[in-house]
This record gives C-alpha cells, sequence and structure tokens, in this order.
C-alpha cells in the first residue's frame, strides 16, 4: 500500500474555468510553500477557457480527459470544478482508490477562506507596516532590549546620535552611555517589572556626552514574565541649558536687588537725618507750613526705606540659605510675640495659641520670618472691631504640618485672594502708610522653599484664616 | 587709671559728607568734648595712625582712643584698614567700631574675626541713628575703661 506522503500534495485540477485559474495562483503562492503542493495537470474540454490557457501559458499539462490522471502515480488529489455533478460522480465512481477527491462546493469554500486569510494577512501587515511606521516616524529615539540589556530594535533617530541601528543592534545599551552609568536601573526594570523614567548622560559617536531623559517599561509575555525593555529617549541638554541658565539669571537678578537696595540706604539714611536735622535746627523759621512740608517729606523717606527693607528682605530669601534644623515652633511663636507685645497691648489685640505647637524641621529666621508677617498682617486688618483676637494654631496633616494664623477683623474678599500674594499689591483697605505688600510675597517664598503652600480663606467683614503647610521632611529646595 | 570722664578723641573713618556731619552731631549731643577727627577714605586712615602724608604732625594728629570705620571706603576698604591695624603690636589695642550700613553676614564675620570690638550697623530711622551713637559713645568714652598709651 503506498503511504500518503504528507510533505507532498499532488494536485489534478478537472475544470479549466475561473475557479482553476484562481485555484492555481493560490496553490503557486506563497501560501502554501510549506504543504509543498505541486499541480500535476489540468484537465478540460475547452483549453481556450481562462484556466486552463493560464494553465497551458504555466507548462502544466494539460488534457481534455481527466482519465489521464488515473495514470499519475503520485497523484493525492483531484479537485473538481466543473460544477457538473454527472462529472463528479464519474470521478468518484472511476478514481483510483486512494486518490481523494474535492468538489467544488467544497474547493469553493476554501478558496473563500484562502481569501478571507489573504485579507487578514493583509490587515496585519498594514498594521504592522503602520506601527512600524510610528515608530519610525518618532521625534524621540525608540528601542528595545533583550534581558540582557543588548539592542534588539532601534528607531532610525539613533542617527541624530551619530550611530546607525545596525552598528548597535546586539551591542550592550551602557555602550552608548556615559561610563558612570551601572545598569542599576535596567535590571530593576526587569527584576520588578515596573516602568521608570530618569535621566542619563548619552555619548554620542564622536564622544560628546548628551544629558536625556528615557521612559522605560518591561516588555512583558502572555505568562506575564520579562522579555525585555521598551525605551523612549528624548534630549534634553537644550532644555537643561535653559534652566541653568534662567537659574543663573534669577540668582543674579536676585544678587542685582540686593546690591541696589542695600545701596539705596546710604542715600536714605542721609535724606532722614537732614531732614530731621533741618526740622530741629530750623523749627521756628519754617513756620508751620514748612515744617508740614518737611514732615510729608519725612514720611516719604520712611516710606522708602519700608520698600528698600522689603526689597532686601526678598532677595535675602533666595541669597542666604541657612541649614534646616529642628526648631520648635512654639519658641518661635512666643519669641514673636515677646518682639510684638507693644504693638498687641496698644491694639488690646487678645493673642492666643490654639494647638499644641510642634517641633518642625526648618530655616529658623525664615520661619519666624513667616509668623511675623502673618501677624503683622493680622494686627492691620483687624480694623476697628470690639474684640479683636488673633489666633495661631495647628494641624498635623501626616506628611504636613498645618498652621494658621486666623483674626476676627475685616476679611477679605474672596475676589483678591490671589492678588494679595503679588509684590506690591495691596488692598488699601486700611489707612496704612507702612506697608508696601510685599510681606505675603515674602511669606510664600519661604513656605514654598520649605516644600509648601499658603493660602488664605475668608470673607468680608468676618475676619480672614491665613493657612500654610511645610513638608515634614522638607529639603531646601532651588 | 580711670579714663572716666577724660574727653576721648575719636577717628571717624568715612566718606560719605552727609553720614559725617549726621555722626558727628550725634556724637555731640552726648556732651562729651571729645574732639572728632574726619579721614575720608582708607589710605587716609591709615596715614592719620601712622603719622604719614599730611598726617605727619603728632601733636595735631593725636592717637585717637577710638575709631568709627565704615566698610565701604574709598583706596582701601573698611576691613583692610582694620585688619592691618590689628596686626600691628603698637596699634592694635585702639578699640575699633565697624560703623556701616552693611548687614551681610559675612561682612561682619570677617569684621570680628579681623578684631573689630564691635560691629554697628546704622539704621535708616535718624533717631535710631542718633540713639545708636551715643549709645556708643556713652558706652565706649563712659562705661568701658580704655588702655593708657
Amino acid at each position: 500500500m503506498k503511504k500518503t506522503e504528507t510533505e507532498r500534495l499532488n494536485v489534478a485540477i478537472v475544470g479549466g474555468g475561473a475557479g482553476c485559474k484562481a485555484l492555481i495562483e493560490l496553490i503557486l503562492s506563497d501560501a502554501f510553500s510549506e504543504l509543498k503542493m505541486k499541480i500535476l495537470g489540468v484537465a478540460s474540454l475547452d483549453p481556450m477557457l481562462v484556466g486552463a490557457a493560464y494553465a497551458k501559458g504555466l507548462g502544466i499539462y494539460i488534457t481534455s480527459d481527466y482519465k489521464d490522471f488515473y495514470g499519475f502515480e503520485d497523484l493525492n488529489l483531484i479537485i473538481e470544478l466543473t460544477r457538473r455533478d454527472e462529472v463528479l460522480e464519474e470521478i468518484l465512481r472511476t478514481k483510483p482508490s486512494l486518490v481523494r477527491v474535492m468538489d467544488h462546493v467544497s474547493a469553493r469554500l476554501f478558496l473563500g477562506f484562502m481569501d478571507v486569510m489573504e485579507k487578514h494577512e493583509k490587515e496585519a501587515k498594514e498594521s504592522r507596516d503602520h506601527l512600524q511606521n510610528l515608530l519610525e516616524a518618532a521625534n524621540d529615539l525608540v528601542y528595545t532590549l533583550d534581558l540582557k540589556g543588548n539592542f534588539t530594535y532601534l528607531n532610525p533617530r539613533i542617527e541624530d546620535f551619530g550611530y546607525t541601528a545596525d552598528e548597535l543592534l546586539g551591542k550592550h545599551f551602557l555602550t552608548i552611555l556615559a561610563e558612570k552609568h551601572r545598569g542599576g536601573r535596567f535590571k530593576k526594570s526587569i527584576q520588578e517589572k515596573v516602568r521608570q523614567s530618569y535621566e542619563v548622560e548619552v555619548k554620542t559617536k564622536d564622544g560628546v556626552v548628551k544629558d536625556c531623559v528615557i521612559s522605560t517599561s518591561p516588555l512583558l509575555n502572555h505568562a506575564g514574565k520579562a522579555t525585555g525593555l521598551l525605551g523612549i529617549m528624548r534630549d534634553i541638554t537644550e532644555k537643561k541649558k535653559a534652566e541653568e541658565e534662567l537659574r543663573k539669571k534669577n540668582e543674579e537678578l536676585e544678587n542685582f536687588v540686593y546690591v541696589v537696595s542695600h545701596d539705596l540706604k546710604v542715600p536714605m539714611i542721609s535724606l532722614q537725618g537732614l531732614s530731621s536735622v533741618l526740622l530741629e535746627d530750623y523749627h521756628e523759621k519754617l513756620g508751620e507750613g514748612g515744617r508740614r512740608y518737611l514732615e510729608r517729606i519725612k514720611a516719604n523717606t520712611r516710606h522708602m526705606e519700608i520698600l528698600i527693607l522689603d526689597l532686601l528682605a526678598l532677595s535675602r530669601i533666595g541669597r542666604v540659605v541657612n541649614p534646616f534644623k529642628d526648631v520648635s515652633s512654639l519658641e518661635i511663636v512666643k519669641r514673636l510675640f515677646r518682639n510684638l507685645k507693644q504693638r498687641l497691648e496698644k491694639n488690646r489685640i487678645d493673642i492666643s495659641v490654639g494647638d499644641i505647637l510642634p517641633t518642625i524641621h526648618c530655616d529658623e529666621d525664615r520661619m519666624y520670618q513667616v509668623f511675623e508677617n502673618l501677624l503683622l498682617n493680622a494686627i492691620k486688618f483687624i480694623g476697628e472691631v470690639e474684640n479683636p483676637k488673633i489666633e495661631i494654631g495647628y494641624e498635623d496633616k501626616d506628611e504636613f504640618h498645618q498652621f494658621y494664623v486666623r483674626d476676627n477683623g475685616i476679611g477679605i474678599d474672596p475676589k483678591y485672594y490671589r492678588k494679595i500674594f503679588e509684590i506690591f499689591q495691596r488692598l488699601k483697605e486700611i489707612e496704612d502708610e507702612e506697608g508696601t505688600g510685599i510681606g505675603l510675597v515674602i511669606v510664600e517664598r519661604i513656605v514654598k522653599n520649605h516644600g509648601g503652600k499658603v493660602w488664605v480663606e475668608s470673607e468680608k467683614g468676618k475676619g480672614a484664616t491665613f493657612y500654610f503647610t511645610l513638608a515634614k521632611t522638607p529639603s531646601p529646595a532651588s | 587709671m580711670e579714663t572716666k570722664g577724660k574727653p576721648v578723641d575719636i577717628l571717624l573713618v568715612e566718606d560719605d559728607l552727609d553720614h559725617i556731619e549726621l555722626t558727628i552731631r550725634a556724637l555731640k549731643e552726648h556732651h562729651v568734648l571729645n574732639k572728632v577727627y574726619v579721614t575720608k577714605d582708607g589710605q587716609e586712615a591709615l596715614d592719620f595712625i601712622y603719622h604719614r602724608g599730611s598726617y605727619v604732625d603728632e601733636r595735631r594728629f593725636p592717637r585717637p582712643g577710638l575709631i568709627l570705620l565704615d566698610i565701604r571706603i574709598p583706596k582701601i576698604n573698611g576691613l583692610e584698614v582694620l585688619k592691618k591695624l590689628k596686626a600691628n603690636p603698637q596699634f592694635m589695642t585702639i578699640p575699633i567700631i565697624m560703623l556701616t550700613t552693611s548687614d551681610r553676614d559675612e561682612e561682619i564675620a570677617e569684621s570680628y574675626a579681623g578684631g573689630a570690638n564691635s560691629y554697628v550697623i546704622k539704621p535708616v530711622d535718624f533717631h535710631e541713628f542718633v540713639e545708636k551713637v551715643k549709645n556708643i559713645n556713652l558706652y565706649w568714652t563712659i562705661v568701658t575703661t580704655l588702655p593708657k598709651w
């Protein structure tokens, strides 16, 4: 008994029409390269039919009588495409016993399947091409690594770094990174299967070091096991340079503010001194009108002085950074009350501390400034209330300390909540020659440097509460 | 020997004319008849102490019992003058009080490190200024006993 060789399928087609042509094309296409199908011949009554002619053109054996095929020893399958039942029956009746038959209905179904498959194949390929195009088109470098850390794919952006994808495929990613990198983050991505984003220094082909940020994710198979790493890298050298320049400019600006405001002190001293001396020595000669003008001059120089002192204070916040220490906030507040005792008593303000104040990790001098500015503001905005009260309180907010300074004064209209934190913006609610509107700016700056925020809650006529938070473990922020 | 009440000669080293006038006026408020000598830059200050240049005559320009020294002065700045004088055994005993607008921590530290006996920041408010100068005068000429020379 002849064994049917499963590697080889030898086929004969009966019927030379369009179906025949379609089938020949399919069999000769890549789709069946594994099956190794061979067409032994085509039987067609009319040799001019499209399938028969096509087969003849390809050098396939043509006959008008399908019974010729019975003589072929290696024939496995006859495919009947005549669509005439009597032909099918005849073939079934007369064929060699081990030869199989596929009728035209099955063949049509089969061709239909193949069409669908081809369509899917095409769609899948389009999808792959599309994705490929996206990767190639991406503005950032996209790459993949295997578990050892060698490159398995790089999109064309690698050329921006002077390399070609070909020269890096199979090489370790540390090849293009600066010496200081050890690949620890890569290990973490694979072992812990986490996504990460971090900065690295990349060496271009010419050895130039570029600052880059990379975003990586582990590639997992459907069992959840890591098979590699996907990375997206962007050159941020320019951005970093710009940030550094900005930082320097800010520093320069702050220094400038300091130098100017400091140098202004010298003529200020002279102005105040000389106007005072003038008032003293020429009191009678000036007369009432003269004295009044002189008083206005002195008041204006006092205002200038406050502006300058405020600017100096503001510039100092950036310039002078004191180390953070553990400090008792209660002691700060107590010291503040002692220093402002006269002012508080003069305005008959009832001052209290609402809660237990904790130890905080901070710059003590700056924290004093925060409490001082908020308290001075509260005193200012008390107005003509019957029982002026100011309360300082605290709430533990897990990662933050939250303090508040509350008064029962004239309050602040909500639409000015943001404005009062802008430099030199004052709400002229209170007849106040002293304020320059910088106090809250200073408070906000300092609080920010401690990793916190400051805000106000208030209602006109019902007092105001200024809240501020401090991170519990802050580091002096840049 | 007690120098209490004895008029002490003061050398004021300051370049701003208005500050000079205001400081002298404030010093005089105390009515201790100090004589106040003024030099307007660091070079002149050293010449005065060393009796050089225009200050050769020791009788016209006696050794001061106290020096009020500004930092921002021309030619040689106050900190340099301070260091030179304090490094000199002959003159290191003259109390030097820095009288300046600067509130910079670095300069305060450098002054004391250089041997300054005191550091006073000039306030902008005139009355405060007068008070401070009076207090300096009071402290260094009445409260403190100065060394003989």
